[in-house]
């Protein structure tokens, strides 16, 4: 009975950091850019799915996984990037509502153009051979390939904080996310750092959406899926907050990863349990400014 | 050196800067005098490129740079030190001085050396963060920042502003120093008492319009430009 109960907890610990790594590689882009730029992107997840199907169809061509994971995130940051410079960036300054409206239509027209290229059923994307097995710990087996979506999370996590707090780049990015116009006063083009980390925000959750794939598939609701997900995280964790989403999305994982192992029936609600429950006792988030 | 024409500038829709001209040239201090809301921190905004002016010519060295962007102004050789003082709260003295160098990151050490020069008091906070300092360490902070890149204009807002005597004393010394050593310093100030210590000339705004130039000695004998611009 007791060995039941541990097989039961590693499984779902595993689940737990898996999907926190997830939310947190979705989520992470949304709420810099937000915080940062000011800039509320509607269309976000579908950067995600678009690393989804993107990756399929390059592990599709190449026969690899790797290649995908590769090639794909890259792909979307780019188109991302070109997207930023000729629509994004203007609305800096317009105002929330306006760029919701514009990110919701690109959102739509991502999902409609993504249904024209791959068509609207699912598809299966395999893990590398070398990820496709399953180890037993503690009498629970689980699939190598969570293990490995973790490790790659903590690995991106880590190379980020490093980029941010050990280099002179995280540096400058660092103080324009308090005070741009200073920074622009300073000599730096502020214009080019918000490039940079809009960018880096659609790369991870294009990683995030390659990674998804050999768990879920890659489908067309898979973006409005993630959206309501991802911005659980980022109100939860207070609006632009990197540590306040990474912890919201460790809860959300808990919840979500030991909720579906014992109470799988109710899994859908747990993500509003946690932004209800945090609400209730911050209104403005974990992390989130005093004045919203 | 700095020569602004006629410059006009809005938020939004209230025209803030009427009509702005002054020039301020090389190793000189000059002063922009006037009440609050006369439009002097507008006025260096638009200098700096924080807020494009919609009418007027601002010209560094007889060349155009009305209009440029913030950054390219900066790289003209244009130093600038916020009213709000602006230092960055979770960096290090060093690394606030630091981001005052945009190009050449070699030359932050040399760069630091040269400004403690001017302010031996951040010499033991280098490693202390922005949001440790007193407000006078702030603003020698904010200064020294914008002397990073060895401007050849400066821009200060109201330096003075809130900071005890002896501090006062010696931020007035360390802006004679800068134009005697061939800066160009243009300050804002509110108190005619400080501009008359340091200022060669000096300009008074009222409600967005440049109301007087002169000499220091040529205020204190106008009263009615004081009694009507400056005195509450
Ligand atoms: N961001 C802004 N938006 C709208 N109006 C502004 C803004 N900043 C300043 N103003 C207005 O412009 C006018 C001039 O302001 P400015 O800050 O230039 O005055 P100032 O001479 O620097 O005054 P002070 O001595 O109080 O610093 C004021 O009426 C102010 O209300
Ligand atoms: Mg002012």
């Amino acid at each position: 009975m007791s060995s039941h109960v541990a097989s039961l907890l590693v499984a779902g610990s595993l689940d737990a950091l898996t999907y926190w790594s997830l939310a947190f590689m979705v989520a992470a882009g949304l709420t810099v850019v937000f915080g940062m730029l000011g800039f509320l992107n509607a269309a976000h997840t579908s950067f995600y799915m678009l690393g989804g199907y993107v990756a399929y169809t390059v592990a599709g061509a190449t026969g690899s996984f790797w290649a995908a994971l590769l090639l794909a995130p890259l792909l979307v940051a780019v188109t991302g990037v070109i997207l930023e410079r000729l629509l994004f960036a203007k609305l800096y300054r317009a105002g929330h509502a306006s760029q919701l409206l514009l990110t919701i239509g690109l959102a739509y027209v991502i999902a409609e153009a993504s249904k024209l290229v791959w068509g609207d059923s699912a598809f299966a994307v395999a893990p590398p051979p070398s990820l496709a097995g399953r180890i037993t710990v503690l009498g629970a087996t689980l699939p190598v390939y969570h293990l490995f979506i973790i490790g790659a999370a903590m690995v991106l996590v880590c190379v980020i904080a490093a980029l941010l707090l050990g280099t002179r780049l995280g540096m400058v990015i660092r103080a324009a996310s308090v005070h741009p116009e200073m920074v622009g006063a300073l000599g730096f083009k502020v214009r080019d750092i918000y490039t940079l980390v809009f960018a880096v925000g659609l790369y991870l959750a294009a990683f995030a959406g390659v990674v998804m794939a050999p768990l879920e598939g890659v489908y067309p609701a898979m973006a409005d899926d993630a959206l309501v997900q991802a911005f659980i995280v980022v109100v939860a964790g207070g609006l632009g907050s990197l540590p306040g989403a990474f912890i919201v999305a460790g809860l959300l994982g808990l919840v979500q990863g030991f909720g579906s192992v014992f109470f799988s029936a109710y899994a859908m609600f747990f993500p509003f349990t946690v932004l209800g429950g945090v609400l209730l006792f911050r209104p403005v988030g974990l992390f989130g400014a005093k004045s919203a | 050196m700095l020569r602004v024409e006629h410059l006009q500038a809005r938020y939004g829709r209230s025209q803030i800067l009427q009509d702005v001209s002054l020039h301020s040239g090389a190793s000189e201090v000059v002063c922009l005098l006037g009440r609050n809301g006369a439009g002097k921190s507008t006025t260096l905004k638009c200098l700096m490129g924080l807020l494009v002016p919609n009418a007027g010519a601002v010209s560094l060295d007889g060349a155009a740079i009305t209009g440029l962007p913030a950054y390219a102004i900066a790289r003209r050789g244009i130093g600038y030190v916020p009213e709000e003082r602006l230092i960055f709260p979770k960096l290090t003295v060093a690394e606030n001085l630091s981001m005052g160098i945009w190009h050449d990151r070699s030359q932050v050490p040399a760069s630091i050396d040269r400004v403690l020069g001017y302010f031996p008091r951040l010499k033991e906070k280098l490693r202390a963060r922005g949001n440790t300092l007193s407000g006078g360490e702030q603003q020698m902070l904010s200064i020294g920042r914008a002397l990073m890149a060895e401007p050849r204009v400066l821009l200060v807002d109201e330096p003075t502003e809130g900071l005890a005597p002896v501090i006062v004393q010696a931020l007035e010394r360390t802006l004679l120093a800068l134009a005697a050593s061939g800066t160009s310093v243009l300050v804002v100030e509110s108190k005619l008492a400080v501009a008359s210590r340091i200022a060669a000339r000096i300009y008074v705004m009222a409600k967005g319009k440049t109301v007087f130039h002169g000499k220091p000695d040529d205020l204190q004998d106008n009263h009615e430009i004081r009694r009507e611009f400056l005195e509450v």
